[in-house]
């Protein structure tokens, strides 16, 4: 399957521009040769169980993932492309209102609420994975993603963006959907102030939000992301 | 590579489990849509039940201060509030605790005839008559009729009021009608100063009794064998559901006369001269209704009775005079005498009746005068005390023996 989705992505698609290069992989902008449709091709080494989980899964807070294969723990993914600016190239300029911030957050949750109900858990929440389609805002990149183990205390790895990652995510626990409402606290907060809640936390009801979420003990704070929903 | 299926779009051979065709760029695999499940955050559910609760109180609250209607097509309602409750009910006797509903009236052929609603109203657990304490809520009371105004000879009703004839009752209202009004339904509304409003229904269904006149003009009355000659013919000829009137002529009828099959009314001469009997008259029908004797004398010689009845007679208007025994009443009779004179007879009336059926306890406006006993109740059916309102005793011997001890309202009796 790896091969085959190689060599007809060799045969029927053209590169447009490489968007990322990690050391782990790359996110390449691509163009289907025959249809002019474009899409996002990742290639990243590690577990890509989560982008296999997506494949039969729609919705609109989330990319279309349309393959994923797997080879000696390399990935490439064809996913869709999202036209959009991201929040981080958004919050270059300004903030966001608390009525902006609860909206777009409300629709991320629901993102999660769908990576979680697979067992996912996202780990790299963070404006530069965000991107607002219109009115629509969509979660991307789950390379940092992994299924939660519950018979795992910690995380084997270190992933996601210093400042947004949960302290579990630092080996003090196992992430869980609690690690991600953590990262959800910090990106509301960065909407509201451009700051972290440990610099300056946002103010008024929404400060007690993210205060809630970003609590360092994950019983602590909102359970799942309905419960986030609601708070907001 | 092991093609194991083809692009549902283009057609193209794909692997088996790829999701994705390259050739038309389309997924080639099924989604589920996948949307958190409808929430209600729990400060809106708190809030709307909150509110439902609310709305539920508001409810229950309007509807527990809101007027009510009671009316469930009967005679009789109870009514509560804060006070207790009430049973209200209508009827035409006197009886505070029985409602009349539906009635059957027999009335007779081309005759009028009148009627009393009486509301009563008791107290439901005491069953103390609580008209009083019940009107002081009452703002007003009505009276109509929902049937029986559209014939020739509609029903008619008097506004209701408190009724001298019946103290029990707190409010009545008189119906006039004639055997041609035909069927009613009368409903009383009692309006509450709070509001509430109670109705009442009485229905009557009137069953006309079909009667037949024999006047002297058309038959021969003028002996006694012509009367019993008549009275025999009646017997045999006209069933006992119809009611028959004998009118007789001024005439004194020497001899007896027996009325011993159905009953009959006899009717007196309405003129100066009065029809006279001056033997005995045995009344022992026991077919049809009452029997009613109206303006006829009896008149004796010092023995013998005037009338002896084992049947059931009202007598109005009449005279006793100068018999052993003015009238008997025996057997299981009962009999009614009302503005009847009974003058000198060794006794004016005996009632020695073994029966069961009691009728009417009104003996009124009668005149008792020179009796050696003016009323002897030796046994008398029932135990309804009798009433001599407006009765007059004079110059008897003895007013009253009552061996039966039967109760007897004497409370608006003459004695001279």
């Amino acid at each position: 399957m790896y091969s085959w989705l190689s060599n007809t992505l060799k045969t029927e698609f053209e590169t447009v521009r490489l968007l990322k290069e990690r050391p782990k992989g790359s996110v390449q902008l691509i163009r289907h040769r025959s249809t002019g449709q474009c899409f996002i091709l990742r290639r990243f080494a590690g577990n890509g169980e989560v982008y296999r989980r997506l494949l039969d899964c729609s919705c609109r807070h989330l990319p279309l993932i349309y393959e994923a294969a797997e080879e000696d723990g390399e990935n490439v993914v064809i996913e869709e492309f999202i036209q959009g600016d991201t929040l981080d190239f958004l919050l270059r300029d300004a903030l966001f209102s608390p009525a902006e911030t609860r909206q777009i957050v409300r629709q991320l949750c629901r993102a999660l609420w769908v990576l979680h109900s697979l067992d996912a858990v996202h780990r790299d929440i963070k404006p530069e994975n965000v991107i607002l389609r219109g009115s629509d805002a969509v979660l991307i990149d789950f390379d940092a993603a992994r299924l939660h183990k519950p018979e795992v205390e910690t995380d084997t790895q270190i992933l996601g963006t210093t400042g947004f990652a949960a302290p579990e995510q630092y080996g003090l626990g196992q992430s869980d959907a609690r690690t991600d409402i953590y990262s959800m606290g910090v990106l509301m907060n960065v909407m509201l102030t451009g700051e972290h809640p440990s610099k300056k936390l946002a103010e008024g009801r929404m400060g007690r939000v993210i205060e809630h979420c970003t609590r360092m003990n994950p019983d602590k704070r909102y359970k799942n992301a309905l419960c986030l929903m609601e708070a907001l | 590579m092991e093609q194991q299926k083809r692009c549902p779009h283009c057609g193209r051979a794909l692997p088996a489990e790829a999701s994705f065709c390259p050739g038309c760029a389309r997924s080639v695999n099924a989604r589920r849509q996948i949307n958190p499940p409808w929430h209600i955050p729990k400060r809106v559910l708190y809030s709307a039940l909150l509110f439902l609760a609310a709305a539920v109180g508001l409810i229950s609250l309007w509807s527990y201060t809101r007027p009510r209607i009671y009316d469930n097509n009967t005679a009789e309602v109870i009514y509560t509030d804060n006070d207790g409750s009430y049973q209200l009910l209508l009827s035409y006797w006197a009886d505070r605790f029985q409602p009349m509903t539906d009635y059957v009236e027999e009335l007779e052929e081309g005759t009028n005839a009148q009627k009393s609603s009486c509301l009563y109203i008791n107290h439901v657990d005491t069953g103390v008559n609580a008209k009083d304490a019940f009107f002081r809520k009452v703002d007003r009371v009505s009276v109509e009729f929902l049937r029986g105004c559209g014939s020739p000879s509609p029903w008619q009703c008097g506004e209701p009021h408190i009724p001298s004839f019946a103290p029990e009752a707190a409010r009545a209202s008189v119906m006039n009608y004639t055997s041609a009004s035909g069927d009613m339904e009368l409903m009383w509304t009692i309006r509450m100063k709070n509001g509430d409003v109670i109705r009442l229904h009485q229905r009557m269904m009137l069953e006309v009794v079909p009667t037949r006149h024999y006047y002297p003009e058309d038959w021969a009355m003028d002996t006694i064998e012509d009367v019993q000659a008549l009275v025999n013919e009646v017997n045999e000829t006209v069933p006992a559901e119809i009611i028959v009137y004998l009118h007789l002529p001024p005439v004194t009828y020497e001899g007896g006369l027996t009325l011993d099959h159905r009953s009959m009314n006899l009717v007196g001469s309405e003129g100066e001269n009065r029809t006279a009997f001056t033997g005995n008259l045995q009344v022992t029908a026991q077919k049809g209704f009452i029997c009613r004797f109206d303006g006829l004398d009896f008149l004796g010689s010092g023995s013998g009775v005037g009338v002896s009845s084992s049947a059931r007679i009202n007598f109005t208007n009449c005279r006793f005079s100068g018999w052993r025994t003015g009238a008997l009443a025996y057997g299981s009779a009962w009999v009614n005498v009302k503005n009847c004179v009974f003058e000198d007879n060794t006794v004016g009336f005996h009632f020695n009746s073994t029966g069961t059926q009691a009728n009417d306890h009104m003996y009124s406006g009668n005149l008792f005068q020179r009796n050696g006993t003016a009323v002897l109740l030796e046994n008398v059916p029932g135990s309804q005390a009798l009433s001599f309102n407006g009765t007059c005793f004079a110059g008897n011997s003895t007013d009253i023996d009552n061996p039966c001890r039967r109760e007897v309202n004497l409370s608006e009796a003459l004695f001279e």
